[in-house]
């Protein structure tokens, strides 16, 4: 079936007189590549971040309302429908984290960093996954009770 | 898609909301794993040690001044970028047709979400 396509799909460079038929687009144009797929999928990735910026939400509004609240929280998070869904959760955003640092992130630097030329396209995998360590190890320190 | 009002107001956005979404797009997922492993999967499995995540740490910690700038940060530049996506999202896989009042919805929720998130901060402070 075909779809409305974005209406600036195929738009003409410069205004003309011709007018012409909306663009369509096939509806299922993203099913038949595995490269598609995966653009569609790290779209929808934001339905998972969505909710779970929810469940965080909900976390500190019961830590605001008190202890019996936030000890409810952390009991109703046992259920495990959330604890199935947090596994899938996890890894959804872990995989659309390394898609971001790993296949993005280096296609779309500019040439130049302000005025400085931008380092080495080979220095920013690394540098991103030793950043993700870092802030990971921090974050299981602190939320583990190791530290402070 | 209308190029009526909401879409002139789109388009004149779209550059400031870019900047934040791709912000949010970088921070995401540098802090949520970590903190869905050991909140939301090492808690309710009893991988963490006592006391962990008990109420007094809890409430010690989201006061920290540069954890509350952390969180004013984070969670309105997640939802951001899980809006963006979904716009995006739609646009690519339904259609442009409705592109207004799904991207109105979408960056509205993440406004409200905004909001709310300040006021559970606030209400850590004051309760």
């Amino acid at each position: 079936m075909a779809i409305p396509a974005h209406p600036d799909a195929m738009k003409p460079r410069a205004r003309t007189r011709t007018h012409v038929a909306a663009p369509m687009m096939a509806g299922n144009w993203w099913t038949p590549s595995p490269r598609y797929r995966a653009y569609v999928a790290y779209a929808f990735s934001g339905v998972f971040i969505w909710l779970q910026t929810l469940v965080f939400i909900r976390g500190l509004w019961a830590l605001g309302t008190g202890e019996v609240a936030w000890n409810a929280f952390l009991e109703d998070l046992c259920h495990p429908l959330y604890v199935v869904f947090h596994v899938l959760s996890l890894a959804v955003i872990v995989w659309y984290g390394a898609r971001t640092y790993f296949k993005l992130f280096v296609k779309t630097q500019p040439p130049k960093i302000g005025p400085m030329p931008r380092p080495p396209l080979w220095v920013f995998p690394p540098a991103l996954a030793g950043a993700w360590l870092f802030v990971t190890l921090a974050v299981v320190l602190v939320l583990g009770g190791v530290w402070p | 898609m209308s190029h009526g009002p909401v879409k002139k107001f789109l388009n004149a956005i779209e550059p400031l909301i870019w900047g934040p979404f791709v912000t949010g797009n970088f921070l995401t997922p540098l802090f949520f794993p970590a903190i869905i492993l050991m909140l939301c999967i090492a808690a309710p499995l009893g991988w963490l040690p006592e006391g962990a995540l008990s109420y007094e740490r809890a409430h010690a910690l989201a006061t920290n001044p540069i954890v509350v700038v952390g969180i004013l940060a984070l969670i309105p530049l997640a939802l951001l970028a899980g809006s963006h996506h979904l716009r995006f999202g739609i646009i690519d896989v339904a259609s442009a047709e409705h592109d207004g009042p799904v991207a109105l919805t979408l960056y509205g929720l993440w406004q409200l979400g905004a909001v709310v998130t300040a006021i559970a901060i606030l209400r850590i402070f004051f309760d």
